[in-house]
């Protein structure tokens, strides 16, 4: 089985420390983003499952099988961990043709000639790659680059799928498409990915799993749907979601019906859940009701600045010191300095314990 | 994409059937509960450090590193220790001492002695005077041309640019030979040169022999450094930096200072320091110029104190010769700290501002082809003329011969019947010497700078890469003929199981590598960072051995580099004398040990000639690193 198990890795490099005790699980044929700002460590994790990194600690197992074990010494080199690894700058080798570069792994199996030959164009083939064998690297562009280092992870057939942020050298409509067909790999393949990312939008459209990560701890592990909706922790809030989410800190006191907010400006009720105490309130933009009007409980504010977006707009608000971000759809109409209306619905607001930043379950 | 997949599907469903993501709980369970079985802890600690040392670059720097603690640490131990203890050639100056055992007596002879003052301190200061006088020299000669050659429009620039580098590539003691040849008086006996024979005016001693024509000499052969170094900074400030100050306001001469001046200084700091030390640890220069009026610099008194016998105290001249380069470069490295990034900011395709020279342009283009005329060529032709005079000094056209190159020998008025250099036994042996010296030197660098290279990147950040890195820098530190002094006290007895390798040619090739890896393992780190270490990796994950990746990956990818690595150490070391003069015996004898030879026999026209075919060798060197893409003098001088 294709499972991948990291327990208690952390890996530093002088000082720092880039991976800080994370223990996860990869399901077998899921496909797991690792997500986070650069430097969060989640490349080193990356390389740490591919044997290119050493961790100082913890074990890895595939399969069950340890790959690494710090306590009982044990290191399974790189190529005898049966995955694949395609890296963000493709690492492609300038002096070998396309052929040489997707047959190079296949030489290494000891395959035979003619048996590599059908592989590799076959391969290229799919790829829509057939007929560039001869070419060196720098004579293709990024996209083709791109699918010979795709080519090159395929051939040997592993059964693991490591991706370093493949897609971040490649223009916006390029990346698009990669994405969709990336995605329909892994449906083919059932092979368990462990996708790199600092794109939150890649993470949340191509996964089954997602990884938060922020200097070098693990902040969540969860469907895309749950990181999204339930963020684990204030970090994990502010980090997904684009635009960013509405952080408002308040007071809590217990109220019939739940918990009462109360954010300075205005008051947050009834929310189902039980807190007391200082809280972060969570909005995201697109769970705030704006009216032009004045609606039955709705709160005051003005109109600080509109960013049309084609489809939406986004819309800064503005209440005494309070700045809240929501996004409208395009039929909305608004100047700026005028007077509009929100409304929350309680049921799409996170809470968030201040000292402990973590989420207050319902 | 489908069809590709189709038979691995099948392949894999029967692992892999699950949806995605829903993990079936039992199973999970299962896993979660895989715990590693605890080996023994013997067998544990050897597996961990089987582990550790099987790593490649870790095994590799670890041999690298005895390498060069054997080659450059013990050597300089040795030599330190034995200035501090009793030898056994004191028995003519001391006795009552026990062989071997510890004694401040060298120091205090060397620096208290008698003869102190001829043989220590007017040497040191005969160094710093000479090094001093040649680096302002060069730097003046080096910036002005690298100015005029790079940042105006003077006419045929490109040509000049290669005419005058000339003097880098050829021995640094031509210009010492020529300069005796043109300038040499009847006063102190012996024949008169070129000058005196054509004006009748026979030269002041002050400009024949000692510190005027030794810095004259130096300073001519080392001001490519500064030329080649210059050039290139200068190239590589980028025209906006310039334009933006001009915008600002500023004239031509705030440009210059306020924005130029400071963005070339580290490599106008870095060729200080390069002609500084060179000049100090040379040997040729100040033998043929200064010897003959008793003047004499740290290394060719180091040389005499070696000649009579005093091997401590020609060590401690050694130490301070090291000192002197140490502290020197030390203050530069503090000078020049952060800034020394300023020259590659810059990236391709810049472009270059000309400034115009209007009035100035043909008298300054005058000027630079009668210098190239005059310190460049003609020393050369001048040689060329002497090795076919018949009588030496006679510059009518009758005296015109070949004898020299040619002769059967046997006419005892010549040379005392030397053959013709054509025909010479000794010369030829020499001439392989060299070429086979140069060869296996350039050989071993090229390939043990690319280890070291790959041993420092793979282990960028480590204890074991630094070391290797300060290791490999050391020789850097040690002037020429102090290295070879070094040599001697460590290699002419037996150490461990390495025989006393004082008269074999494995010394000269040793003392070469050792002093030309600094170049080599700045060469090789520089390779490797261009490779990156992903494209070794990617090999990794496809199972390439080692061996495999160096074979396949790494190899391909560095051959420019390696190439030009070794033609470089090949010029370097075919012209070679400071450092080897003080090894080679008969059987082992190089063509510029031969030209050492014949010089204080007085065979003048021999001499001359094996210059000149040194010449011809190392410009055909030149000539083919020419050749090889992305190679060339001033990147072999930063050392990438």
């Amino acid at each position: 089985m294709q499972r991948i198990e990291l327990r208690h890795i952390t890996k530093r490099f002088g000082k720092t420390v880039a991976v800080d005790d994370v223990s996860l699980t990869i399901e077998p044929g899921s496909f797991l983003t690792i997500l986070g700002p650069s430097g969060c460590g989640k490349t080193t994790i990356l390389r740490m499952i591919a044997g290119l990194e050493e961790p100082d600690s913890g074990e890895i197992l595939i399969d069950g099988r340890p790959v690494f074990s710090s306590t009982e010494s044990i290191v399974v080199p790189a190529a005898q961990r049966g995955l694949g690894l395609m890296f963000q700058s493709y690492a492609l080798w300038p002096h070998m043709t396309v052929y040489q570069n997707v047959a190079f792994g296949l030489e290494m199996a000891h395959m035979p000639k003619a048996q590599i030959r059908q592989r590799v164009s076959e391969i290229l083939a799919d790829l829509q790659m057939a007929g560039m064998e001869d070419r060196y690297p720098q004579e293709l562009s990024g996209g083709q680059q791109q699918r010979v280092a795709l080519a090159r992870m395929l051939a040997p057939k592993p059964g693991i799928f490591l991706l370093d942020e493949p897609l971040s050298n490649l223009d916006a409509r390029l990346r698009m498409d990669m994405r969709s067909e990336l995605k329909r790999l892994h449906r083919d393949t059932h092979a368990t990915t462990i996708y790199v990312t600092h794109d939150q939008l890649e993470a949340l459209t191509m996964s089954t799993h997602v990884a938060v990560m922020c200097a070098g701890k693990l902040q969540q592990l969860a469907s895309p749907d749950e990181v999204y909706r339930y963020p684990a922790n204030l970090f994990v809030a502010d980090f997904i979601g684009s635009p960013k989410v509405n952080l408002l800190e308040g007071h809590a006191t217990p109220a019939p019906g739940g918990t009462r907010v109360d954010v300075g400006q205005f008051v947050l009720e009834p929310l189902p859940v039980w807190a007391e105490g200082p809280v972060v309130a969570a909005v995201r933009p697109e769970d705030v009701q704006l009216s032009a009007e004045p609606v039955a409980g709705g709160v005051e504010f003005s109109v600080y600045s509109v960013l049309p977006a084609g489809s939406e707009a986004i819309v800064n608000v503005r209440r005494g010191e309070t700045m809240l971000t929501v996004k409208v759809g395009r039929a909305t109409r608004l100047e700026m300095d005028q007077s509009v209306w929100l409304t929350f619905d309680p049921r799409s607001i996170n809470l968030y314990d201040k000292a402990s930043q973590l989420l207050i379950a319902a | 994409m489908l069809a590709l997949w189709g038979l691995w599907r099948q392949k894999h469903r029967a692992i892999v059937a699950r949806p995605l993501g829903a993990a079936e709980p039992k199973a999970e369970t299962a896993m979660a509960t895989v715990t590693l079985r605890r080996s023994n802890p013997l067998r544990l600690r050897l597996r961990r450090l089987r582990h550790v040392l099987g790593r490649p670059h870790v095994a590799l720097s670890i041999l690298l590193g005895l390498i060069l603690l054997y080659l450059v640490v013990v050597p300089l131990v040795r030599i330190t220790w034995a200035t501090i203890t009793w030898q056994a050639e004191d028995a003519r100056l001391a006795r009552g001492f026990e062989e071997g055992a510890l004694t401040l007596f060298h120091w205090q002879r060397t620096f208290l002695g008698s003869v102190s003052r001829e043989l220590v301190y007017e040497p040191f200061v005969n160094t710093l005077v000479t090094s001093a006088g040649a680096t302002a020299l060069a730097l003046f000669l080096g910036c002005g041309l690298a100015w005029l050659l790079t940042r105006t429009d003077l006419p045929g620039r490109r040509l000049m640019g290669n005419l005058v580098t000339i003097p880098y590539i050829l021995p640094s003691w031509t210009i010492a030979l020529a300069w005796v040849t043109c300038f040499k008086n009847s006063r102190l006996g012996g024949a008169i040169g070129f000058f005196e024979y054509f004006t009748g005016i026979a030269p002041p001693n002050w400009l024949a022999y000692g510190p005027v024509p030794i810095i004259i000499a130096l300073g001519l052969h080392y001001y490519a450094f500064a030329y080649l170094l210059m050039s290139g900074a200068l190239a590589s400030v980028d025209i906006y930096l310039e334009e933006s100050g001009e915008i600002l306001g500023a004239n031509r001469w705030q440009i210059l200072r306020r924005i130029t001046f400071p963005l070339v200084l580290p490599a106008l700091l870095s060729a200080f320091i390069l002609t500084f030390s060179r000049s100090m640890g040379t040997f040729g220069t100040p033998l043929f110029l200064g010897r003959t009026v008793g003047y004499y610099t740290l290394s060719t008194s180091l040389y005499s104190f070696l000649r009579q016998g005093f091997k401590a105290d020609a060590f401690i001249l050694g130490l301070v010769l090291i000192a002197l380069s140490a502290i020197t470069i030390y203050l530069n490295q503090r000078l020049i700290g952060t800034r020394k990034s300023f020259v590659t900011i810059a990236g391709r395709g810049l472009r270059v501002r000309e400034t115009p020279l209007r009035r100035w342009k043909y008298p300054l283009f005058a000027l630079v082809v009668l210098f190239v005329v005059v310190c460049v060529l003609s020393p050369i032709v001048l040689l060329v003329w002497q090795s076919l005079q018949l009588n030496d000094n006679d510059y009518s056209l009758g005296n015109l011969s070949l004898h020299w190159w040619t002769s059967l020998g046997g006419n005892r008025l010549y040379a005392e019947g030397e053959l013709g250099l054509l025909r010479n036994p000794l010369v030829w042996g020499a001439a392989r010497n060299s070429l086979l010296l140069a060869a296996i030197t350039a050989t071993v660098v090229a390939a043990v700078g690319l280890l070291l290279g790959y041993a420092i990147v793979k282990g960028r950040g480590t204890w074991l890469a630094k070391l290797l890195e300060q290791l490999a820098f050391l020789p850097y530190l040690i002037p020429s003929i102090a290295f070879g002094a070094v040599y001697l006290a460590m290699f002419a007895q037996p150490l461990g199981p390495i025989p006393a390798l004082y008269g074999t040619f494995a010394l000269l090739v040793l003392v070469c590598v050792a002093k030309n890896l600094p170049f080599s393992s700045r060469a090789g780190v520089s390779s490797m960072l261009q490779v990156g270490k992903e494209l070794e990796e990617a090999a990794m994950m496809h199972g390439a051995s080692w061996f495999t990746r160096f074979r396949r990956i790494i190899i391909p990818l560095t051959t420019g580099g390696l190439v030009s690595g070794f033609l470089l150490t090949f010029i370097s070391t075919i012209r070679e004398l400071s450092l080897i003069v003080l090894l080679v015996t008969p059987s082992t004898r190089v063509l510029p040990s031969l030209v050492f030879r014949y010089n204080e026999q007085s065979f003048t026209q021999l001499a001359d000639g094996i210059v000149v075919v040194l010449v011809v060798m190392s410009l055909a060197s030149q000539w083919l690193i020419s050749r090889v893409k992305g190679a060339d003098l001033a990147r072999g001088l930063r050392g990438g």
